[in-house]
């Protein structure tokens, strides 16, 4: 039997009889400040003989309460949020017992039409494609160059996608809900969809406004504390805020990031860690590209270049980002 | 006899195709509609009720360029764009050839079916198995083709989504011939082969036949490679890596699809009406079936049907081969009405009179 608090979205609130106590809205609190506080996107598990359906109901109504909480903060924390669930779903999915019954329970809510096609190869080995209807595909295609349409292979409305890459744009897709329906959540508020109280939207902003300020006053980016005064220009704190938000950046962005860092003395091992918020992050890989940096001691681009790679947020009146300095 | 110059002739012919034509414009009144008598678009975010009243402001106006929106909207008038409120959007395909002719010519136009063929029969109909009832072809009265999809579900689609589409067809990503075999230390390992599916097939028939047609014969293992799909290290000797890249250029556009990308992501641009007329050049925008558009010519098709002669003076000495016509500079000649039309358009020729 499928457990839904490993896929909490695909139940409505209204469904369940919940009673939404004050420890679940401090539960909430508890685990939002972690996540936005710390690096917290590898996702804690959960075996199912550890969750009674007490605690599963729970763990729904968190989900909602949750997302209501997010609809009142910024649209960063929402990806935040939505990449972390959607991490979880695909952590669960690569343990779940009965990954059929998980797929078609995940693949019906998001509509997405596919074949399962398993062909047995010569070496008696068997390779399953999964077909997905490239509509869906293209709905849903995370944005990682190798998920483009154009590099893979189309025919008769289906796209062939291994296990591998099927459970990733699930990954996907898990994402694209839980952020839409936070967006959805922000133009309701008061009229949500899940049916929630006025009260508890009312208790749902208490807690966000609680947050916001426990959490933002702070100048934390990814559980890496920098100096409160530090004398960072508005485009390097941009590029934390949004590294913070689990934004992916571009290659400019990360190399930018990277190399001002490594200028103002951060050491190396803190520089990666900021980045493993990145969703596509690589340990390996981004060591090795932080240790190229450096050792090829690049100069910090001046502003006119900076502004040339869309990077510029404000009109600081200097010439190189390394000239910026706080006022007092 | 009634002496009439440029201007007047092509605002009379205008007027009168307008006041005639059996204008087939789906879902009127959801769509925005743009006019020009300069230039493509000079006054936009216009809406029209029905087709009716549609037809009383071209007939009113007499404008050269009549465009409209590939979307739809519940506010199509309205401004900005998002006030307009999107609904769904063809998914359209423009398909152009560069030439510097100021007609297209056979030739060119024989390279611009090709391209539509190529859009619908591999790429629309076996790559996303949209069925051919669902695909309307225009001419776009000028260099080239509309390709209008008009699906529900695909018209449902967002820009992004679109330009998954448009990166496939073009094969944009596709820019270097390694994405389709795995070289490792200029010896193949692996690679597309024709028992493969779609593009890749595509790609791979290409790559074998344009071995053959080059007498590449350097290149017999890979060839067999291909065919077979067994690849068992094939070693490419000094050059043949540039080599095999150029052979790949020289298929990729054979294979992809020349289009106008924007058209088909950019859900707010207006394309021109089918069935208006194109005013630079004084032909139809006119509706193809695909059954119709191997045998289409638009120099017997796409002109408008009036009876009667025209008195001109041509501007230069002009030869024009599409209409077998050989004009000398600052003479009268007689032409009928609708090729002087499509010369007035040019402008290459002074109307004089209209021969009644």
């Amino acid at each position: 039997m499928l457990r839904y608090y490993k896929y909490p979205f695909l139940v409505k609130i209204s469904d369940l009889e919940i009673n939404i106590e004050d420890k679940l809205y401090e539960e909430v609190f508890t685990e939002l400040y972690k996540l936005f506080s710390s690096n917290q996107l590898k996702p804690v598990l959960l075996e199912d003989f550890e969750v009674s359906q007490a605690k599963e109901k729970d763990m729904i109504a968190k989900f909602a309460i949750s997302k209501l909480v997010l609809s009142f903060l910024d649209t960063g924390k929402w990806n935040k949020f939505s990449v972390y669930v959607s991490k979880r779903v695909k952590s669960y999915l690569s343990y779940e017992k009965d990954f059929e019954e998980a797929v078609t329970a995940l693949t019906s809510f998001f509509k997405i039409r596919y074949i399962k096609d398993v062909i047995r190869q010569a070496s008696s080995a068997q390779k399953t494609n999964y077909l997905v209807h490239y509509v869906d595909y293209i709905k849903y295609a995370p944005l990682e160059i190798e998920y483009a349409l154009g590099l893979k292979v189309v025919h008769n409305k289906n796209v062939y996608l291994n296990e591998h890459e099927f459970v990733r744009l699930l990954e996907a897709a898990t994402k694209k809900h839980v952020y839409d329906s936070i967006n959805l959540l922000h133009r309701l508020h008061t009229n949500n969809t899940e049916n929630l109280s006025e009260d508890l939207v009312k208790k749902a902003k208490e807690y966000a406004d609680r947050l916001k300020l426990d959490l933002f006053s702070k100048n934390t980016y990814n559980g890496v504390a920098f100096n409160q005064n530090m004398d960072y220009p508005p485009c390097v704190q941009k590029l934390l805020e949004r590294l913070s938000n689990s934004e992916n950046l571009n290659h400019n962005s990360r190399w930018y990031l990277a190399l001002f860092l490594l200028k103002k003395g951060v050491e190396d091992n803190k520089i990666v860690q900021l980045f493993s918020n990145a969703p596509d992050f690589n340990e390996q890989i981004t060591t090795y590209q932080v240790q190229f940096i450096k050792k090829k001691n690049y100069s910090v681009p001046n502003c006119e270049h900076i502004k040339s790679m869309s990077l510029c947020v404000a009109d600081c009146k200097i010439k190189n980002p390394l000239q910026y300095r706080k006022k007092k | 006899m009634q002496h009439i110059n440029n201007d007047q002739f092509i605002k009379s012919i205008i007027k009168n195709y307008y006041k005639k034509v059996d204008l087939h414009v789906s879902s009127v009144s959801q769509r925005e509609f743009g006019i020009g008598f300069f230039d493509k678009i000079e006054v936009r975010h216009l809406k029209f009720n029905d087709i009716r009243d549609l037809r009383d402001f071209l007939v009113e106006k007499k404008p050269r360029y009549v465009s409209y929106s590939s979307a739809l909207y519940s506010y199509p008038d309205l401004r900005p764009m998002e006030k307009k409120m999107l609904m769904s959007c063809e998914l359209t395909f423009d398909i152009d050839i560069n030439t510097n002719t100021v007609l297209i010519s056979h030739a060119e136009l024989s390279s611009a079916k090709e391209e539509v063929y190529k859009l619908i029969d591999d790429f629309l109909v076996s790559d996303f198995g949209i069925t051919k009832d669902k695909i309307l072809i225009n001419f776009s009265g000028n260099r080239g083709f509309h390709v209008h999809v008009i699906d529900d579900e695909i018209m449902r689609l967002d820009s992004e989504s679109r330009r998954h589409i448009t990166d496939y067809i073009t094969g944009k990503l596709f820019d270097k011939v390694d994405i389709f075999f795995e070289i490792n230390k200029n010896v193949i390992k692996n690679g597309i082969t024709c028992n493969d599916l779609g593009l890749r097939k595509r790609l791979s028939d290409a790559f074998v036949r344009e071995m053959h047609v080059q007498h590449l014969a350097d290149f017999s293992k890979l060839k067999e490679s291909l065919i077979s799909g067994k690849y068992e290290g094939i070693v490419l000797l000094k050059n043949q890596k540039q080599k095999l890249q150029k052979l790949y250029e020289s298929i990729r556009k054979k294979v992809f699809v020349n289009i106008d990308e924007k058209v088909s992501f950019d859900l707010t641009k207006l394309i021109r009406m089918p069935d208006s007329i194109h005013g630079s050049t004084g032909m139809i925008a006119k509706k193809i079936s695909y059954a119709d558009l191997d045998k289409f010519n638009p120099y017997e098709n796409a002109l408008v049907k009036f009876k009667g002669d025209v008195e001109v003076v041509s501007k230069s000495d002009l030869e024009v081969a599409e209409f077998e016509l050989n004009l000398k500079q600052k003479t009268r000649h007689t032409l009928p009405i609708k090729k002087a039309f499509v010369l007035a358009c040019l402008n290459l020729i002074d109307v004089q009179a209209i021969l009644i």
